[in-house]
């Protein structure tokens, strides 16, 4: 019998069978679910933060995801732990994947689907907390772009390139209110998941007053 | 006056976000999710654009951390 070696270290490997720190935190002061365009595969990451020293007290991550995606949330939630949110930002999928002793370069994708995880549970900590440096004006474009991170569940694909939004409606006024109409009845299954996901993206933002999510009759 | 150039060569791109998830100011997804630069000159093998902001070593991260090495930030 032939055996294929497989491209992962040994230490990929022992991330993937025994991840550190999976789970959930109830009530986390920051949380961030990234869909990866490219792969459709899917990360959750809660993180709870010390309001004085701004240090990463705890973190849990879940994975939906393949082995080098498990061993980077394994590792990246490691190394930051205890450490502040401004140093735990410049995590890159490189400081993983030199942790982990290196991987394949096709899967590169899986772990910065890991290490945005992170950068965007940290930005909404900050968005919740009103720390954010350089804010930007929530335009059509900044919704998409966020919105292109939540994944349809009925394809595995995110949901503004499967046209599960319909339409984008911004109201100015002192703060915005954003209005998003999604092709799904308000009994489907899984119109609960995408509402509080595209809620989770917009809500916080400096300029945003509220998010109205609106399915289809 | 611009004062620096960022230069992607979109050929090669695997398309992780990476680059426009970290640096929005500079770069963002076209519709196959490969990656441009904002508001740059495009076409299927590069995409090149100027700057005259204080970002630059937010480009420079982007360009460091890119996993196929496919962007250049050069001071002008």
């Amino acid at each position: 019998m032939i055996k294929m070696r497989l491209p992962y270290s040994e230490k990929v490997l022992d991330h993937f069978k025994n991840p550190r720190n999976v789970g959930e935190l109830e009530d986390p002061d920051g949380k961030a679910v990234e869909g990866s365009p490219a792969c459709g595969d899917m990360v959750q990451l809660t993180i709870n933060v010390d309001e004085k020293t701004k240090k990463i007290t705890d973190i849990k991550f879940k994975s939906y995801g393949c082995a080098s995606n498990i061993a980077t949330g394994s590792i990246i939630t490691e190394i930051a732990k205890g450490r502040t949110i401004d140093e735990a930002k410049k995590i890159s999928w490189k400081t993983a994947s030199e942790e982990l002793g290196g991987l394949p370069a096709v899967k590169a994708h899986c772990s910065v689907l890991a290490v945005s995880s992170l950068r965007e549970a940290i930005r909404n900590y900050e968005e919740k907390h009103g720390i954010v440096k350089d804010p930007e004006p929530t335009t059509e474009k900044v919704v998409k772009r966020r919105l292109s991170h939540v994944m349809n569940p009925l394809t595995g694909l995110d949901v503004i390139r499967t046209n599960l939004i319909t339409d984008i409606k911004i109201k100015n006024g002192e703060k915005k209110t954003i209005e998003i109409s999604v092709d799904l009845t308000e009994d489907h299954q899984f119109a609960n998941n995408v509402k509080e996901e595209i809620k989770e993206k917009l809500e916080y933002r400096h300029d945003v007053e509220k998010v109205i999510v609106r399915f289809k009759e | 006056m611009p004062k620096y150039q960022i230069i992607i060569e979109r050929k090669e791109c695997i398309q992780c976000g990476n680059c426009y998830g970290l640096d929005p100011h500079h770069f963002e997804p076209d519709e196959d999710y490969t990656s441009v630069v904002v508001n740059g000159e495009t076409n299927s093998e590069i995409s090149k654009g100027a700057f005259d902001d204080d970002r630059i070593s937010l480009a420079k991260q982007a360009a460091e951390e890119c996993p196929v090495e496919i962007i250049s930030v050069k001071e002008l």
